[in-house]
């Protein structure tokens, strides 16, 4: 992996490699061409991803067909109302020793993985939820008070269904905002359905060639992330997205000291009752230099920002329940943000 | 204007330098559209607000050119500062020129973030790229396709002006080449006056007239002008109407003055000379010739008649005592053979009441014009104003010799070639033309008073 770390890749090897990836996903994904970048974007940016979509859109599929392209090892946790945190995490068992003696020894959960797949996330109790917390932030898992590191690249992917909500426990602000992006999988199209239909029953099924070798495949995933990093930034853009986050803070707020530059559009102070924490500000920077990356350039711009403004944005406005009585989506909200803070732009 | 990172940049000879200077040429080419737009911006709105003031000066009242006059006051004042703070911000700085660029060339701000890091191009790791990636576009931000233009677009809105500007001027060059024609004509005016167009300045039939009436009318009249004399008087106090009639007059002479309308001095004597006076017709024709005019009926031989104009009674030229004879009938106020008004011009000269017949003559003077004695017979046209009573015997008609010329005050009226010019009313006099007298009570000429007696002198003498 530190090999891999020091040669850094070129812009131009990231684009390619992101778009053969892609490509990879896209061999048994059909559609959700928008969703399938996000999830790359993403994964490239260092962060995890809650995907949102009624039952049969494919999105287990999809997290299997990257963890397939990536050559990383994929684990999979249905999550129930009586699945456990240990569950998720792993726990000390006794075991007997070759002398004989019996010890505590720890046995790791599913997330000891590169991609975790969290299905359905809001059917367990936020207890058992939380225990990802830590995971995902920090990329460590504490199991009585001793601590496991996680192998990077360490990428969740939860889902989400909207449509069944009884007995579920929506997830908390706190564990939203842990969540780089939110990715919806709307409905297939015409055409798309029928390739599904067709791709889907017939004898032969698209296999996935995997990008990397599985030896190399988390240095070269780490390397790339790094050449993110490296996308230079000029002071007027990262001014434009501390902006476009001041501007989803409505004005009532109370956790606000100085009120400069804060929601100017009607609508967000009256629908948005927290807006965005600053780790939107950082996922609408690292989304922007990914973007720009596989736009073959070494400098993120106001487009790259404007382009990830609504995957990064959507889920970190929590709206009021004014919001929810007029069927405001957040959609609508971050398109009245960007609308508002448009003429902020350098010149 | 360079900035030290500008210099420094352009100075290289490397990738980097040759963005530099084609940056360097964008921005020379947006600051010379926006040195334009001021300049265009700020004469386009002072050429044309001030073209604008002149031709409404021509066809606006007072009123409405002081209200246009201080609207334009109030737009260039908002406007101007606007103007010159909008130009101002549209010069550019090297930034501002690199973002222009980058948004018209579409670069995604990739000159924006090169200058933005320039100082510090070491510590990226990218920044070799980033300079290599914005040369490989160096030919999309060149400065003619940044900005085609050398001209500003506001270049328009100034022909415009200039436009309405050389309008005005056009206007007011022939406006005043009208009004110097004119004052080189007014200078020696002399206007040939038909003898018959002479009317006393207090005749009912002109501007300034006397007004007769019964008494009670007149009591009435005069209670009311003194009122509204008194509530004018009233008004004016106000310091806003001072301050309005300050504008108003102060508009006023710059309407004057933008139309030429204040060239020199008006002649306030104007020399007018009889037609007949200056004619070739010897003495024995004038009668002739004011009979075939029939005309005017001048009668000079009465005297007092100069001023009936006899129209229609006599066509053919006749001598005028048959004619006079019959007018003095129906000044006597037969009614059977009263003649409707419009018939009798001569009622109109010396029956003021005449329309209104006989019994109409409820003041002293419309009694005493009406006086139906016999013994006034041919001199009807009013006996009370027989000089030969008033005055004694009239002097022999001054208008019978031969360059015979009377000076006279007058200004100009209204007959201005300019349509929207104030007209000119002259000064009412009032002249009381005797109330003390009776009909057919002959005044001595004591009685009469001095303020009337040059008038009646003025008037007869004619």
């Amino acid at each position: 992996m530190s090999t891999a770390l020091n040669e850094i890749p070129s812009v131009s090897d990231f684009a390619r490699t992101f778009r053969r990836i892609q490509g990879e996903i896209h061999k048994v994904i059909v559609g959700h061409e928008q969703a399938v970048e996000e999830l790359l974007i993403a994964l490239f940016a260092g962060g995890h991803v809650l995907i949102e979509g009624v039952p049969g859109t494919g999105k287990t599929m999809l997290v299997k067909a990257l963890g397939q392209a990536l050559n990383l090892s994929f684990s999979r946790i249905q999550f129930t109302v009586d699945l456990m945190p240990a569950d998720i995490t792993g726990t000390r068992v006794i075991v007997s020793g070759e002398d004989g003696r019996r010890e505590f020894r720890f046995t790791p959960g599913p997330v000891f993985c590169h991609i975790l797949l969290a299905d359905e996330i809001n059917r367990a109790t936020p207890k058992t939820q939380s225990a990802l917390l830590e995971a995902m932030a920090e990329l460590q898992v504490t199991v009585s008070g001793t601590t496991y590191p996680l192998q990077p690249p360490f990428f969740v992917m939860a889902t989400l269904n909207p449509i069944e909500m009884e007995g579920t426990y929506p997830l908390p602000e706190a564990q939203l905002d842990r969540f780089f992006f939110k990715v919806r999988l709307n409905y297939p199209e015409q055409s798309e359905l029928v390739r599904i239909i067709s791709s889907t029953t017939g004898p032969e099924s698209q296999a996935i060639q995997p990008v990397f070798e599985a030896a190399e495949a988390a240095g070269r995933i780490e390397a790339l992330k790094h050449l993110v990093r490296e996308v230079i930034v000029a002071p007027e853009i990262e001014q434009y997205a501390a902006r476009l986050i001041r501007a989803t803070v409505p004005e009532k707020s109370k956790f606000i000291v100085n009120k400069e530059g804060l929601a100017r559009d009607e609508a967000v102070n009256r629908y948005v009752s927290f807006g965005s924490s600053p780790r939107g500000g950082q996922a609408l920077m690292l989304g922007a230099k990914v973007c720009a990356l596989l736009d073959g350039r070494a400098n993120a711009s106001y487009e790259d920002i404007e382009r990830v403004a609504y995957p990064a944005l959507g889920h970190r406005l929590t709206l009021n329940y004014a919001a929810e009585a007029d069927g405001i989506d957040p959609a609508h909200l971050v398109q009245k943000v960007l609308k508002s803070v448009r003429d902020l732009r350098g010149h | 204007m360079s900035s030290p990172l500008q210099r420094r940049l352009v100075d290289r000879e490397d990738s980097l330098g040759r963005i530099a200077a084609q940056l360097v040429g964008v921005k020379r080419r947006l600051n010379l559209l926006a040195a334009q737009r001021m300049a265009f911006g700020t004469l386009g709105l002072l050429l044309g607000a001030g073209g604008a003031l002149v031709i409404a000066a021509f066809f606006l009242s007072t009123t409405h050119f002081l209200m246009l006059g201080l609207l334009l006051v109030v737009l260039l004042a908002v406007s101007l500062p606007v103007t010159v703070a909008r130009s101002i911000r549209q010069f550019a700085a090297l930034h501002r020129a690199a973002a222009i660029a980058d948004e018209r060339a579409n670069l995604n701000s990739r000159l924006s973030t090169l200058l933005a890091v320039a100082q510090t191009e070491g510590k990226h790791h990218l920044w070799p790229f980033l300079v290599e990636d914005t040369v490989s576009h160096i030919g999309d931000f060149e400065p003619n396709r940044i900005e085609p233009r050398r001209v500003s677009r506001s270049i328009y809105g100034f022909a415009a002006a200039c436009l309405i500007a050389s309008l005005a001027g056009l206007m007011t060059y022939s406006a005043r080449r009208h009004q110097e024609a004119l004052r080189r004509v007014l200078k020696n005016l002399t206007l040939e006056v038909d003898p018959s167009e002479i009317v006393p300045f207090d005749s009912p039939s002109g501007q300034g007239a006397e007004l007769e009436g019964d008494p009670n009318t007149l009591r009435s009249l005069a209670e009311r002008l003194e009122a509204a004399n008194r509530s004018s008087t009233h008004a004016n106090r106000g310091a806003f109407n001072q301050l309005s009639q300050k504008a108003q007059h102060f508009a006023s002479s710059l309407q004057d003055r933008l139309t030429g309308r204040d060239l020199g001095e008006t002649p306030e004597k104007v020399k007018l000379r009889l037609a007949q006076a200056l004619g070739d017709n010897p003495p024995q024709d004038n009668n002739s010739a004011q009979g075939d005019a029939s005309n005017n009926g001048t009668n000079s031989q009465s005297g007092q008649a100069g001023f009936g104009s006899n129209k229609g009674a006599s066509p053919d030229g006749q001598p005028n005592q048959p004619q006079q004879e019959a007018h003095n009938d129906m000044g006597a106020g037969e009614p059977g053979n009263q003649m409707p008004p419009s018939d009798l011009p001569s009622s109109r000269s010396f029956e003021p009441n005449g329309p209104q017949g006989p019994g109409a003559g409820n003041t002293p003077m419309a009694g005493q014009q009406q006086g139906s004695s016999d013994e006034a017979g041919g001199q009807s046209a009013g006996d009370g104003s027989d000089p030969s009573h008033l005055m004694g015997p009239p002097d022999a008609p001054s208008h019978n010799n031969e360059n015979f010329e009377i000076m006279i005050d007058a200004r100009l009226s209204d007959k201005s070639p300019i349509a929207s010019a104030q007209p000119y009313v002259p000064p009412k006099v009032k002249t009381d033309l005797n109330p003390y007298q009776h009909p057919d009570e002959p005044l001595d000429r004591g009685t009469v008073p001095a303020a009337d007696r040059d008038t009646i002198r003025r008037v007869f003498e004619r």
